[in-house]
């Protein structure tokens, strides 16, 4: 039982974790068919924003506001500079973007490291308690604040996407500038400021990992790598373009760690094998991924 | 839209892209271009430059071109281990102005060549190699870079000075003389073996502990023998083993791996890793209601699973650890260390360069990287040349040194210069106040002026190994105890220190 | 896009829309016998020896230059799949390892000699290679790179839980390494061991060099720019685009895993540390900003790279923040010069050889060679399962295709009769195209029977259609642009004149005289068509009709049984029309049946022997064109349909 409900809990809070920097991934591609790459570094960025503005004596709450309306401009400025310079191109085929938005990424890594130093910063969680509750022990399990607080979080967001992807005009537009730009350009839509407000949401998701990531992993260099490569995993294996598969795809790769962890004490070691065959196979079979949907080839 | 206005507006946008993007274009041509060419005439350039001045370099020359001497650097100055890196600097920075004040090494200055081995062992192995191609680097120190392993190969090959100062090649027989190949390789950390060896026996004869389990990061154990030389020691005393749980570097859940030990419920928990990691940890078992409390604690089956938390240097000694685990850094949490890294003695040099050239105080272990660098530069100054053999066999026969902290020495058969009676055992304590403890025991002097302004830190209990330290270090330990350094229990009337002392 | 073309078309130049990453470097093409082409590797041979001698005493140096020649031929190897067949892979470093534990490590511990750890690299990386390749050729460009990018996720991960055999993270420290210092040149001084390294590496290259110099002159080389030009175009015309994937995939990562090999001598250690994503990030920025698709591009940048970085300020800068410096080349080299350094460089000859041209400058290429008349005729490869008596090339029974609900084809019955020019003719949406596509293999038919010659075509790809006699022409034009005329011809004949891939890398007599034939064979078709002036310019350089006569020749250079041509007519004036027509009359008479799909209502009755109509994918008249012009249901319906 005790080992059920550790798989539980750490499969939902690890899960969670990567299904948040998953959904920045999504957003891009349901506008752009463009994954970014930038999105971890994009992660870490804000998490050093929000670790200085604490440190300058704003609460947590406040530095988490700020952060996000920062990251706001983080994600335009890689728009901007990833890809913006590309020009018009079809995604699919014509891959650039996969190395500028790479490129940026490890910019904004160095950028960091020059300017705020390398190492890892501890950051205040939103609320360690609620009305004095601090940690419920089930079977043996730990579950903090912080940790619903997060998967919480993550659902919630969830739901908020996906209502803004099927129910807004935003959302609507969303689909029209990913299936065909230039007619979306002549009904009317702003391609340029579409793309550049999905960009900017992305970085907005990316401050709000961060915040309710930071507990947990505090705020290191090496998120952007790891989490972003495992949010990408995510994101392709749910079904890049669908809400519900970077969520469900998080959670995949979460409960296969904990399953993995709880299985051989070596989980460190076998963990990032057993999710990398997953992916591969998954790949080879389903190509678009769990809630993607597959695309025919025009000749 | 008619179809002109569409053609008229397809036109523009078509047409504002491309001469917007044909300057750009350009202008990144231009870039790409120039970078080539002058990469590639640059490179040419400054090989025929470089070419002349080499000559000779690494031969059997007894001189030095130019009026510096430089040795190479490799740590980890960005990344999880950053911290390292830090300190590293400090220790260098104060070192190196306080040797060139002296006049330097056969009147010449010394420099330093920094490599930043970040996350990645491979920019260890890179950096190695890039530095022993320069025929003026005289010795590496190797500052807890990660690649060490991974260039030992290269060692052997190159023979080039390396000074281990936080990095263990003793104890997986990887140090001369268990490995012949190594000869020019000196270490300055403590030997994973040994401090293990120093846990174990203070777990079972001091605390009267009887199961422990380990914790290890994979990554800093590349070759994963944390494992074996943990039980080894467990074995020693006696102790037995009854678990293991590997995680990698960064790793954020242990989760699954608590449920297994609190299963095994083991006596003493040992945690290898550097501090992001290992403040994980304790947070984690803290949410598990099995934070570390006190000994009769972890003893009396009735009060549930509190097992003591013993950790690595640089893994649960240091302020940063504090720092990350706030309030789940229970005092009571133990380390090995040794004599020389008790920095803020009086004693000890370290301190007093430190404050009067960059104004900071040590933190702990500045002691290693400046005693490293000392003993290259009197192997120079002993060999009278920067010759690779000399400058080993200069090391190997110089006898007793002292510059940072305590006096240490290498022979021809010890090529680490740490013994078991230079082992302490180091408690983390709180500014707030002892625990309550019978008979009660005083926070050390420590805690009046180089510790005031940290929450939480590292002290050295000093009871334990009080008799081997003093065959090891007599002075030293005359002064911890005269003036009141370090975790001590009631004084008996004679001075000496009480045997009933129990602390936590 | 349009307007660019248009542009493209009236200067004869071809505009390069910018950030069009990907579709390869324009060639420069020279008369065989060209001295000038040998320049550059005599340029890089004078390089290594001037080098290695001026810095024998320099061991920072050396182990430079080493390490730029081991990436140069590690970036050769990323060429091949990224710059000549189009496939960018994100886990190439990957190879790097294997290669090194193949060779160094394995190879040794099985008692063969530390200096052919070469082989064992090279044919252990190329087998994963190839494994891989098995995993990702049917998927599309960007989840291709995705799962090049798990792969190379992957193995440093088995490294790592492998420890016992592999060494986990700390990897294996190579106990049997090459004894460098008996290279000839290695000399006897303290660096002979790493002098020695370097002219082992150097040699490497060299051979490295000589093996793709073949390679892209080849068939094969041919064939991986065609899939990377227009992979559809590729498939007709006879080329196993999965198998010339996979085999693009196991050269890359065999001449990365020999690079690997040499890395390993050098570090003396093989770690899966070096095969990381920003590792095979650098391979990828190191052929892009060297330039992509050519021979000295992946050089060029290898060394750009390697010995930049022996720049004192360079080093001082960057050395901590290489992920800076790599990634805004990355940035800048695909947004504004996704041709690399070479590839401009090209761009700047070919300009001002134009501009010199317009001028009234002398034209610099050669004459077209004449050819036997046999070879300057369509032909019909004799089979020996040819159902000569019946008369019937084309047999269709039941053809019905649907997507999802709709039906683009349905119940359709078609023969054509050998030695006729059949014509498929039907409003906008009649199911023309799709039948195309059905015969030639690209679509799956939903039930019905497609019999070339009696024979059943059903699960046959589209290469082995052509292979059986099938060809044809794309309505939208698939030519592969940046190759020449000529060249687009001579993979039209791909299947006829066929030589092995190990003889193709080493350009043996055979090869040689096979290739001659092949270029003979695709002159005659271009002097057939017309096209034998403009052989060796590029085939986006061509006016619009002329494009549509060297698609028809490609076709015909398969020797095929039935030429598919689909609306070859559009977009044409009426004077061009008219020699269309004589075109496809000369095609007739030389044997070769035509199915034409048109609907310029002149040339189908004044040229064609039969017609079908087909209406919403069914058929609804078949026979003599005057029949089917008086047909009650097909002037329905057509009604109100005028010509174009």
């Amino acid at each position: 039982m005790t080992d059920f409900v550790q798989i539980l809990v750490s499969g939902l809070t690890v899960g969670s974790v990567i299904a948040l920097v998953a959904f920045g991934y999504n957003i891009v591609f349901a506008a752009t068919r463009i994954v970014n790459f930038a999105q971890g570094s994009m992660l870490v960025v804000a998490g050093y924003i929000a670790f200085s503005v604490t440190r300058a004596g704003v609460p947590i709450w406040g530095a988490f506001l700020i952060s996000i309306l920062a990251s706001l401009g983080v994600g335009v400025l890689v728009e901007i500079v990833a890809i913006k310079p590309l020009g018009r191109f079809d995604p699919s085929t014509n891959v650039g973007w996969i190395l500028t938005t790479f490129g940026v990424s490890l910019i904004a890594v160095d950028l960091i490291k020059k300017t705020v130093g390398a190492e890892a910063r501890p950051l205040a969680p939103l609320a360690s308690s609620i009305f004095g509750w601090k940690v419920a022990r089930i079977s043996g399990v730990a579950i903090t604040v912080p940790d619903v607080i997060l998967v919480v979080a993550t659902i919630l967001i969830v739901i908020g996407l996906e209502q803004l992807q099927t129910r807004t005009a935003l959302g609507r537009a969303f689909r029209a500038v990913s299936e065909d730009r230039q007619t979306a350009g002549l009904m009317g839509i702003n391609t340029e400021l579409t793309v550049m407000i999905t960009f900017a949401l992305a970085g907005a998701l990316a401050a709000i990992g961060a915040v309710l990531i930071a507990p947990r992993l505090f705020v290191k260099l090496d998120l952007g790598v790891n989490l972003g490569v495992q949010a990408f995993i995510a994101a392709v294996l749910g079904g890049l373009g669908s809400t519900r598969g970077a969520i469900v795809g998080g959670y995949v790769i979460g409960f296969t760690t904990a399953i993995v962890s709880t299985i051989t004490s070596e989980g460190g070691s076998w963990g990032p094998v057993v999710v990398f065959v997953v992916f591969l196979a998954v790949l080879v079979a389903r190509p678009e991924g769990i809630f993607g949907s597959p695309a025919v080839e025009k000749v | 839209m008619n179809p002109e206005q569409e053609r008229d507006f397809i036109e523009r946008q078509v047409n504002k892209d491309i001469s917007r993007r044909k300057f750009i274009e350009w202008a990144g041509k231009a870039g790409i271009g120039s970078a080539a060419a002058v990469s590639l005439s640059g490179a040419v350039l400054a090989a025929c430059g470089s070419g002349g001045s080499s000559s000779g370099g690494g031969k059997n020359i007894a001189g030095v071109s130019g009026d510096t001497i430089k040795v190479g650097v490799i740590a980890p100055f960005s990344g999880i281990g950053a911290f390292i890196g830090t300190v590293t600097t400090n220790s260098l920075s104060a070192a190196v102005q306080e040797l060139n004040a002296r006049g330097g090494v056969l009147g010449k200055k010394i420099a330093l060549v920094n490599r930043d081995t970040g996350i990645d062992p491979a920019n260890g192995v890179k950096a190695y190699n890039e530095l022993a191609g320069d025929p003026n680097i005289i010795g590496i120190l190797w500052c807890g870079g990660l690649g060490f392993e991974q260039t030992q190969a290269q060692f052997a090959r190159d023979k080039l000075p390396v000074m281990a100062v936080f990095n263990d090649a003793y104890s997986d027989k990887h140090l001369y003389p268990d490995d012949q190949g190594q000869r020019s390789v000196f270490q300055f950390l403590i030997p994973t073996t040994m401090a293990m060896d120093t846990l174990s026996q203070y777990a079972a004869h001091d605390r009267g502990y009887k199961t422990a389990a380990l914790v290890n990061d994979v990554v800093l154990d590349p070759r994963t023998e944390n494992q074996g030389f943990f039980e080894a020691s467990l074995a020693k005393v006696g102790m037995k083993s009854v678990g293991y749980e590997s995680y990698q570097l960064g790793n954020s859940d242990f989760g699954p791996a608590l449920q297994r030990l609190k299963s095994a419920r083991p006596d003493m928990i040992a945690i290898f890793g550097l501090s992001g990691d290992t403040a994980n940890f304790v947070i984690q078992i803290d949410q598990l209601g099995s934070a570390y409390i006190d000994t009769p604690t972890v003893k009396d089956p009735s009060k549930g699973w509190h097992p003591h938390i013993f950790g690595s240097p640089g893994g649960t000694g240091d302020h940063s650890w504090a720092d990350l685990a706030k309030d789940s850094a229970k005092p009571g949490t133990i380390t090995a260390w040794h004599v020389g890294g008790l920095v803020y003695l009086p004693e000890f040099a370290i301190a007093g360069w430190m404050n009067k050239y960059l104004g900071k105080l040590p933190t702990g272990g500045e002691e290693s990287p400046a005693d490293g660098l000392y003993t290259l530069l009197q192997a120079v100054q002993k060999a009278g040349s920067i010759d690779r053999q000399k400058m080993v066999s200069a090391i190997e026969t110089l006898g007793p040194m002292k510059f940072a902290s305590s006096t240490f020495s290498f022979t021809a058969d010890r090529h680490v210069n740490k013994t078991p009676d230079d082992m302490i055992v180091v408690t983390l304590e709180r500014k707030s106040g002892p625990a309550a403890t019978t008979p009660p025991y005083q926070l050390g002097h420590e805690w009046s002026t180089p510790f005031a302004r940290f929450p939480a830190g590292p002290t050295q209990l000093v009871r334990p190994t009080l008799e081997a330290n003093k065959r090891a270090q007599p002075e030293v330990m005359k002064t911890v105890i005269d003036q009141n350094w370090g975790t001590q229990c009631t004084k008996n009337p004679d001075g000496t220190l009480s045997n009933e002392c129990k602390i936590h | 896009m349009a307007k660019a073309e248009t542009e493209a078309r009236d200067t004869g130049e071809v505009e390069e829309v910018p950030g069009q990453f990907g579709q390869g470097v324009l060639p420069i093409y020279r008369r065989p016998g060209e001295l000038i082409r040998f320049l550059p590797v005599l340029l890089l041979v004078l390089f290594i020896l001037w080098f290695g001698h001026s810095q024998a005493d320099s061991r920072k140096w050396i182990d430079l230059g080493t390490e730029a020649c081991y990436l140069a031929i590690a970036a050769m190897g990323v060429n091949i799949l990224l710059g000549y067949t189009g496939i960018l892979s994100l886990g190439h470093a990957a190879f790097f390892v294997i290669g090194g534990y193949a060779g160094a490590i394995f190879s040794p511990a099985i008692g063969l000699p530390p200096w052919t750890g070469f082989l064992l690299a090279f044919v252990g990386a190329a087998a994963m290679g190839a494994l891989l390749a098995v995993m990702c050729s049917h998927l599309r460009g960007f989840y291709i790179s995705v799962v090049t990018f798990a792969f190379g996720a992957l193995i440093p991960a088995i490294v790592v839980v492998a420890k016992d055999q592999l060494g986990g993270p700390a990897g294996r420290s190579v106990d049997h390494f090459v004894d460098t210092s008996k290279v000839p040149g290695a000399g006897h001084g303290p660096f002979s061991l790493q002098l020695g390294l370097f002219y082992l590496c150097a040699i490497f290259l060299l051979v490295t060099v000589f093996l793709c110099w073949n390679l892209v002159r080849s068939r094969w080389g041919r064939a991986y720019m065609a899939i990377r030009e227009s992979e559809v175009a590729a498939r007709v015309s006879g080329v196993n685009a999965y198998l010339y994937k996979v085999t693009s995939f196991a050269l890359s990562a065999g001449f990365v895993g020999v690079a690997g090999w040499l890395g390993a001598q050098r570090f003396v250690l093989v770690s899966s540390q070096v095969g990381g994503p920003d590792q095979s990030f650098r391979y990828v920025i190191t052929v892009v900003v060297g330039g992509m698709g050519t021979l000295a591009g992946p050089i060029l940048g290898a060394f750009g790279f390697s010995l930049g970085f022996g720049i004192t300020w360079v080093q001082n800068t960057f050395r901590d923040y290489q992920g800076l410096l790599f990634g805004t080349l990355g940035l800048l080299a695909v947004a504004t010069a996704p041709e690399g350094t070479v590839g401009n460089l090209r761009r700047y000859v070919r300009a001002y050889n134009l501009r010199r041209v317009k001028k009234g400058g002398a034209v610099k290429q050669a004459p077209p060679p004449t050819v036997a008349p046999e070879l300057s005729r369509p032909a019909v490869r004799v089979r020996d399962d040819a159902d000569a008596g019946n008369g019937e090339v084309l047999r269709v029974s039941g053809l019905t295709k649907r997507f999802g609900g709709v039906a683009a084809l349905s119940e359709l019955d078609l023969v054509v009769r050998r030695g006729t020019v059949h014509a498929l003719i039907g409003p906008n949406g009649s199911g023309k195209t799709t039948f195309i596509n059905v015969v030639t293999g690209l679509y799956k038919p939903t039930s019905g029977r497609i019999e070339l010659d009696g024979v059943s075509l059903e699960g046959l790809s589209p290469a082995a259609r052509s292979g059986r006699g099938l060809a044809r022409t794309f309505q939208n034009l698939q030519l592969w642009r940046r190759m020449t005329v000529l060249d687009n011809v001579m993979v039209g004949a791909h299947g006829r004149y066929r030589v092995g891939l190990l003889r193709s890398l080493l350009s043996t007599p055979k090869s040689i005289r096979t290739e001659r034939q092949a270029r003979e064979r695709a002159w005659g078709l271009l002097h057939f068509v017309g096209l034998a002036d403009k052989g060796r310019d590029l085939a986006g350089t061509l006016p619009f009709p002329d494009m549509r006569r060297l698609e028809i020749a490609r076709a015909l250079a398969s020797d095929p049984e039935l030429l598919l041509l689909d609306e070859p007519a559009a977009g044409m004036q009426v004077s061009e029309i008219h020699d269309l027509a004589e075109l496809i009359r000369q095609v007739r008479d030389a044997g070769v049946t035509v199915l034409l799909i048109e609907h310029h209502m002149d040339l189908v009755m004044g040229l064609s022997d039969t017609v079908s109509v087909l209406d919403y994918g069914q058929k609804i008249a078949d026979g003599s064109p005057a029949d089917v012009r008086n047909d009650r249901r097909v002037v329905a319906a057509y009604l109100g349909e005028e010509n174009a």
